[in-house]
């Protein structure tokens, strides 16, 4: 545990290598050649993501690299595989949106791969220094990402909005990562769960560590968009380029969630199960964030025409049933976010990805311009509409089995607040239901004006169409032939609470 | 022989897929596409027959045509797939009623390939509710039905009278997903009880039948599970999506919807409500007996005021599914075995009126009887039919409807409903008087409909009109009315089958006891 074992982190390694790469060839090449950039991001992603899944059939319980702060286990390198798809499908879809800007081809890669780098070490993140680090290196990326239509006001406007509330929450982050340092005296994050933290937290004399924990969850609260610190989300949404809003519903989201989980497994872990009467009052805290979260995003949702502030909202809502499943704080509340998670990658990233092409065309992300889209472009609108209806959980989809299991976690409590949350959940469900559908009305049911600009794309790029592609039959596969994707769930599930 | 149930499962399944790839240019490709559909969903029609004549109603074990499938093993899931006799009532009308929504369903020139890959959709998730016995796939099926039908409706439905169809499919979308969402709160806190008492955590509908919950879980837990599917029986007052989604449907999706899926709802709260939680059903069912008499009365006496005939029969079906749940109400053996009868007679009459009614609306684009008048002489062949169709709806003796709708009444008179919580019992005779008043009103409106649209002067607008004459619009007419005088003549064909499914339910196993008791 003690020994640096630098190869462990090869993943990591490459990734910083080709991003080196990019950078060199970015500063020697003219600003409308950036493909050798390009390549090096890909290259460097794809096998960064290969050598993860290799790592992964080799992979015996934990490993530890860099003296016991960089970890290794299914867990991580279930999200390395996550976060690495989610690059390669962020990345088709930079590459068919460059197309429209004639500045920056270079940076946008770079940053892209950055924000990758960030992601693969916040798998593994094992202490809370490096988990700073990481998340900042992630946020930081986002900052520039975000703001960078720079003739858009309104994406600058989502820049700032995201740099000064993300500035705050890395603050708070701060603060309660000293706090937890002051109150056990170790940044790591097996230290935590195993010095007796969670005895500590139980009684008065925790104060100083509870009140580090809270701060650190408000931290994260911010990067996930849960109730009270989602505010930020729609604007940003609705303001970045629609490629990097589905890197932020995706990756980001996801890399606020492992560290959530991570967290809440070190302070809060051990003390479910030692049943301590603490647990129930931090499990009710987070059931009431749940089911705020929910309702904010799904009751928002439905007024926005829009699809991405649309969809900003949704994503609230769908950290609310992630959240659902912290609440249950069990091998089974585990399982059923990383299912949901796995579900949501395929889901979002192909909503976005026909979100781009139509924006190609239509200029416009109004949810009546994708009226008569069902007859212009079948199989755009056969993956959209698998998607919404994939987000709003209906059987066969990806997305139903997703939920199926937060509900079935959270019912396992059996006490009155998991019904209730349960209920508020639910309620949540019916009312996602209604403005996803509204969105399929104007698709299959709305008829395109006359010379609009609404007609059928052609010319979509072999990435992007194995992108439309994986994303359909991902959604399908993952509502349906279940147990592959159940048991590596289980595994990862099983490895963060193994520590 | 325990893969029929998988064919009549899977061969709409493989029209779905097979019809993706199919081309639609020209008509003759258009008419490819029918085929298909109607090909595939004949070989569900033939292998449900085989299931029905196969099917052994004194057998020891509880379901036949069993297929077992793991699934997810960890939290005990898997597809489990077979019939009992109540189950296998539903499959062989489902597949009627789909073989002939599917050739009715011709009239459709926009969009072909997208219909027919809906609505076989639509007829894995109806067949896949009746054939499950494991919860979650009775679950995963029930709500896969929905959206296909909010796609069919809304696409090529037409507007219900002051509704968009836009509107009519919203609101039957949002009803039918919040009671299936409550309705799951239910059903996984059955499993996880099931769990916590028997030891073994499943969905399999046969494990949980050997648990017995405590009765203050079931008296809790029996309201959650029993609404959510009573919204779509539907139950008064969750009945109000129910009209307007029948008159906005094209006549396919209406023939299915009324016929079929409608029917979803009670088959739920028989088998899986009645099945697991057999004293809550005994606790709280005497209500139900007072709420359908409001189903009864309230929709046939709606169904007086309307003029629309698709809204006629769309009131009078939630009347009649008032029947079915006075049936289910009486918790005996005539009443339950009565509501599935009702339930299987009830599907094939709407499916048929629905059909008709779809075809003269193709013709004349109106629906409103005051529009219409002296159709029967320019109609001969489906003013006929729709008058066999009005004689068996207001259950005239001959067709199943009389047959089954007398058990239920046979079965409510001997019964008696306890008000849960007032300490009142409403005798068995309130509701039977229901009942027996809601067959007059019943005749009234179908007869004062016939009267007004098919008999009288014909309106010279419609002279022009042709009737139905080449064999194969005329197939699933006659199939479906033969259907329903055979069923009718020979009840025992199909009661037989269904009595032995009811016996083997849990609340027929405890009912002598309370029966007893009573006396």
């Amino acid at each position: 545990m003690n020994e640096w074992n630098i190869g462990l982190a090869m993943p990591e390694w490459i990734l910083a290598i080709s991003a080196l790469v990019a950078l060199f060839l970015d500063a020697r090449t003219p600003y409308h050649r950036k493909e050798g950039v390009g390549n090096a991001v890909w290259i460097g992603v794809i096998v960064a993501t290969l050598w993860s899944i290799m790592q992964g059939f080799g992979l015996d319980g934990k490993e530890y690299a860099f003296r016991g702060r960089y970890g290794l286990d299914a867990f991580s390198v279930l999200f390395k595989v996550i976060f690495g798809i989610t690059a390669m499908f962020v990345m088709a879809m930079s590459d068919t949106w460059l197309k429209r800007v004639d500045r920056g081809h270079g940076e946008f890669r770079l940053l892209t791969i950055f924000a990758t780098m960030g992601m693969f070490f916040v798998a593994s993140v094992e202490d809370f220094a490096t988990l700073f680090v990481a998340l900042e290196l992630i946020t930081v990326s986002f900052y520039c990402l975000t703001a960078f239509k720079r003739n858009d006001v309104r994406s600058i406007e989502a820049g700032i909005k995201y740099i000064v509330l993300g500035a705050l929450a890395s603050a708070f982050l701060l603060l309660g990562i000293a706090f937890i340092y002051g109150a056990t005296g170790s940044l790591l994050l097996r230290d935590l769960a195993s010095s007796g933290a969670a005895d500590q937290i139980g009684h008065a004399g925790g104060a100083l560590l509870q009140f580090g924990v809270l701060l650190t969850l408000v931290g994260l609260g911010f990067k996930i968009a849960a109730v009270p610190f989602q505010v930020w989300t729609p604007d940003v949404y609705e303001g970045a380029a629609s490629p990097v809003t589905a890197f932020l519903s995706m990756g980001s989201k996801a890399a606020g969630f492992v560290l959530l989980l991570k967290v809440v497994r070190a302070c809060l872990g051990p003390m479910a199960d030692s049943g301590l009467a603490a647990a129930s009052s931090w499990g009710a805290l987070i059931a009431l964030l749940a089911g705020l979260t929910i309702l904010y995003g799904n009751l928002g949702a439905m007024w926005q025409g829009n699809l991405k502030r649309l969809l900003g909202y949704s994503s609230i809502g769908h950290a609310g049933y992630l959240l659902m499943g912290v609440m249950a704080f069990n091998h089974a509340g585990f399982t059923a976010i990383l299912y949901y998670l796995m579900a949501y990658l395929f889901t979002v990233l192909g909503v976005f990805a026909v979100v781009v092409l139509v924006n190609g065309l239509t200029k416009s992300h109004r949810v009546d311009d994708y009226a008569g889209l069902g007859r212009t472009n079948p199989f755009l609108a056969l993956v959209l509409t698998c998607g919404l209806l994939s987000l709003a959980g209906v059987p066969p989809l990806a997305g139903f089995f997703g939920k199926f299991l937060i509900f079935r976690a959270v019912i396992a409590k059996g006490t009155v607040v998991a019904y209730s949350l349960a209920a508020v959940g639910s309620l949540g469900v019916v009312v996602s239901m209604y403005y996803y559908l509204c969105v399929v009305k104007r698709i299959y049911m709305h008829e395109a004006p006359e010379n609009g600009p609404m007609k059928t794309i052609s010319g979509i790029s072999r990435p992007m169409m194995a992108v439309l592609w994986i994303c359909l039959i991902g959604i399908f596969v993952l509502g349906f032939f279940v147990q592959p994707f159940m048991s590596l769930a289980e595994q990862a599930a099983s490895a963060l609470l193994a520590g | 022989m325990s893969w029929l149930s998988i064919v009549v499962l899977v061969a709409p399944l493989i029209a779905c897929g097979r019809i993706l790839f199919m081309k639609e240019e020209s008509d003759a490709d258009r008419d490819r596409i029918r085929q298909t559909a109607i090909g595939w969903s004949t070989v569900s029609l033939v292998a449900s027959l085989a299931m029905f004549l196969l099917f052994d109603a004194g057998a020891t074990e509880r379901y036949q045509f069993l297929v077992e499938i793991e699934w997810v093993e960890s939290i005990g899931l898997g597809l489990i797939l077979g019939v009992d006799g109540i189950s296998l009532a539903m499959v062989v009308l489902t597949s009627i009623v789909i073989w002939t929504g599917c050739q009715v369903s011709r009239s459709i020139t926009d969009r072909v390939k997208e219909h027919y890959i809906l609505l076989m959709a639509l007829c894995v998730g109806v067949f896949g509710v009746f054939l499950s016995i494991d919860l979650f796939f009775f679950y995963f099926f029930y709500e896969m039905a929905v959206i296909p039908m909010y796609l069919l409706i809304g696409i090529w439905g037409s507007r219900a009278a002051k509704y968009s169809k836009e509107y009519a499919t919203m609101k039957l979308t949002l009803f039918l997903t919040t009671g299936a969402v409550v309705a799951l709160i239910g059903l996984l806190a059955v499993y996880f009880e099931a769990g916590r008492v028997g030891g073994v955590y499943s969905f399999d509908m046969r494990e949980i039948a050997k648990v017995t919950f405590s009765d203050s879980f079931q008296i809790t837990w029996f309201p959650v599970i029993f609404l959510g599917f009573a919204a779509i029986v539907p139950l008064w007052p969750l009945h109000s999506w129910s009209p307007i989604g029948h008159a906005a449907a094209p006549s396919s999706v209406s023939m299915l919807h009324a016929g079929v899926l409608m029917k979803l709802g009670a088959y739920a709260i028989l088998r899986i409500a009645f099945d697991s939680l057999p004293a809550g059903a005994e606790h709280w069912m005497g209500w139900v007996g007072l709420l359908c008499c409001m189903n009864i009365l309230y929709g046939g006496l709606v169904a007086m005021a309307q003029r629309d005939m698709k809204f006629i029969i769309g009131f009078s079906s939630s009347s009649h599914m008032g029947y079915v749940l006075l049936g289910l109400a009486t918790m005996n053996m005539l009443g339950l075995s009565g509501a599935v009868f009702l339930m299987f007679a009830h599907g094939i009459m709407t499916a048929l009126a629905f059909g008709l009614i779809g075809w003269f609306y193709e013709q004349t684009h109106t629906r409103v009887v005051d529009d219409l008048g002296g159709m029967l002489k320019v109609l001969p062949f489906a003013g006929t039919c729709f008058i066999i169709m009005a004689m068996a709806s207001a259950g005239l003796p001959g067709f199943a409807n009389f047959a089954s709708e007398l058990l239920v009444i046979l079965g409510a008179w001997k019964s008696e409903f306890v008000l849960a919580g007032t300490g009142m019992t409403l005798p068995g005779w309130v509701p039977t008087m229901a009942a027996i008043w809601g067959i007059v009103i019943s005749a009234t409106y179908l007869l004062r409909a016939i009267r007004d649209a098919w008999l009288g002067p014909l309106n010279p607008r419609w002279s022009e009109l042709k009737d139905v004459t080449s064999r194969k619009h005329k197939t699933p007419f006659v199939a479906l009315i033969l259907v329903l005088a055979v069923t009718g003549c020979f009840p025992s064909l199909l009661v037989n089958k269904i009595k032995d499914g009811v016996g083997k339910l849990r609340v027929m196993q405890s009912a002598p006891v309370q029966e007893e008791a009573r006396r």
